[in-house]
This record gives structure tokens, sequence and C-alpha cells, in this order.
């Protein structure tokens, strides 16, 4: 049977891109809620 | 904490890595193709711990009302629906040159799909109740339905004759699967294991920030 690297490298390839994809949204929310908490901190002072 | 975790998870994913690719040999009939198992059988396998992870924290909550058990199981769904879309994935991609096929409604197939369904219902069920303590406990109840649906999904290869073959880890009787070839799943699948530990801890101290916020 022949190797189908590209079939390989395609599973790889997507599953970095959704792995990666959801690590940046995190980091995403992370940095708009404390953006988020440093207006309401500059409101409240 | 979380920060170490990610790295550690970084880590254990390269070594993963660098284990499918140059230490597992070569399978003799599929050929290189079968190396995507060292992605395929580790994200199921995570996707079952994630959706555990929610059972637990649903019933914590249910008997609790201890907010941090359903910010548990949130945390826990959002990933568990991440792993269950990769292996779903994967196995399609894997299907096609050894089955002929990206996909065929085979009970382990159909079974796993489901499983991504129910779950991604859960994700919007949470969105779409405007009040959270509701929301939460809706939730609750739909997460444990939900994990009931594991044993199916893990077992369908047993119970009813399908084209996906029968489980190679957690099944009875001796491993089918040389030792080489184990221990590289179980490495990818302990780092599986870490992402999603960090993944879920990264999402609860996020779930947490907002509800403070928003108080």
């Amino acid at each position: 049977m022949p190797d189908n690297w590209g079939y390989v490298f395609a599973a790889y390839l997507i599953a970095a891109l959704a792995l990666g994809g959801y690590w940046r949204r995190l980091a995403r929310r992370a940095r708009e809620l404390t953006a988020l908490a440093q207006r309401k901190g500059k409101q409240r002072a | 904490m979380t920060r170490a975790l990610g790295w550690t998870a970084t880590i254990a994913l390269v070594l993963g890595l660098v284990l499918g690719f140059g230490y597992a040999p070569r399978e003799i009939t599929q050929g290189n193709v079968q190396r995507i198992m060292y992605l395929h059988v580790p994200s199921i396998l995570t996707a079952y711990l994630a959706f555990g992870i929610v059972f637990v924290g649903s019933l914590a909550y249910l008997f609790t009302q201890n907010r941090r058990w359903d910010d548990l199981a949130a945390a826990s769904a959002e990933s568990g629906v991440l792993f269950t879309g990769l292996t779903l994935v994967s196995g399609a991609i894997w299907g096609k040159p050894t089955w002929g096929v990206w996909w065929t409604w085979d009970a382990r197939l159909t079974a796993t799909a489901i499983l991504f369904v129910i779950y991604l219902g859960y994700l919007l069920l949470r969105g779409m109740v405007d009040d959270p303590e509701r929301g939460a406990r809706y939730a609750a109840v739909l997460g444990i339905i939900g994990a009931l649906n594991i044993p199916i999904v893990h077992f369908s290869v047993l119970w009813w004759r399908t084209l996906h073959q029968p489980p190679s880890l957690f099944r009875p009787g001796p491993a089918t699967m040389p030792a080489v070839v184990w221990s590289v799943v179980l490495a990818n699948a302990v780092a599986f294991a870490l992402l999603y530990a960090y993944f879920a801890a990264k999402r609860m101290s996020l779930l947490k920030q907002e509800q403070e916020l928003l108080t």
C-alpha cells in the first residue's frame, strides 16, 4: 500500500490549526478581560 | 501554574511528534498513513477524559450548587468538543486511503458523531439561557446524559459488526498492538491530556474573571 503522506500531513496540519486556533482564542479572551478590568478600575477611581 | 502546564504540554506534544514520526516503525500493511493513529486515538481518549470530567462536574454542581463545578464542566466540554472534532476529522482522513471512503454510517463513527453533537448542543444551551443558574442546571443534566454515550462509543465496535476495527486499548484481553506502537500512542495520549488540562485550567480562570467583572 502506498504511504499516503499527503493524508498524514493534512491530518496533523488540521490538528495543529484547530488546537492553535483554540489557544489563540483563549489568549485573546484573556487580553480582552484584562483590558475590561483595567477600564472598570479606572472608572471607579 | 497554568503557564507551567502549558509549557509542559507543549514539550510533551513535541516529544509525542518525535516518537510518532521518528521512533514508531512504518506499519507493514497500511504504510506510513497509519501514523495518523498517534493523533486519532489520543484525541478520542482525551475527549473521553474531558466528557468524564463534565459528568463529574455536572453531578457535583447539581448536589452542591457551587459555581466552580459548573465552570469545570463548561471548560471541559469546550475541550471535549474540540478533541472529538479532531477525532472525527482525523478518522475521515485516515478512512479515505484505507477504507476508500471519508465517512460511513458505521456504529463507532455514528456514536462518535452523536457524542460530538450532544456536547455541541451543551455549549449552545449554555449560551441560550439568560439566567446563569438555570442555564447551569439544564447544562448539568445534559452533561450527565451525554457522558452516558461514552461507553456506547467505546464498546460499539464489540457490540455491533462494524467497519471500524475493535478497540486497541482499554479492551478485554491482552493488547493487540506491539509495545513499540502502544507506548507511542500512550505517550501522545499523555501529551494530549496535559494539553486538555491546560485548556481547561485557562478556560476556568477566564470564566471566573468574567463572573467577577459582571458582578
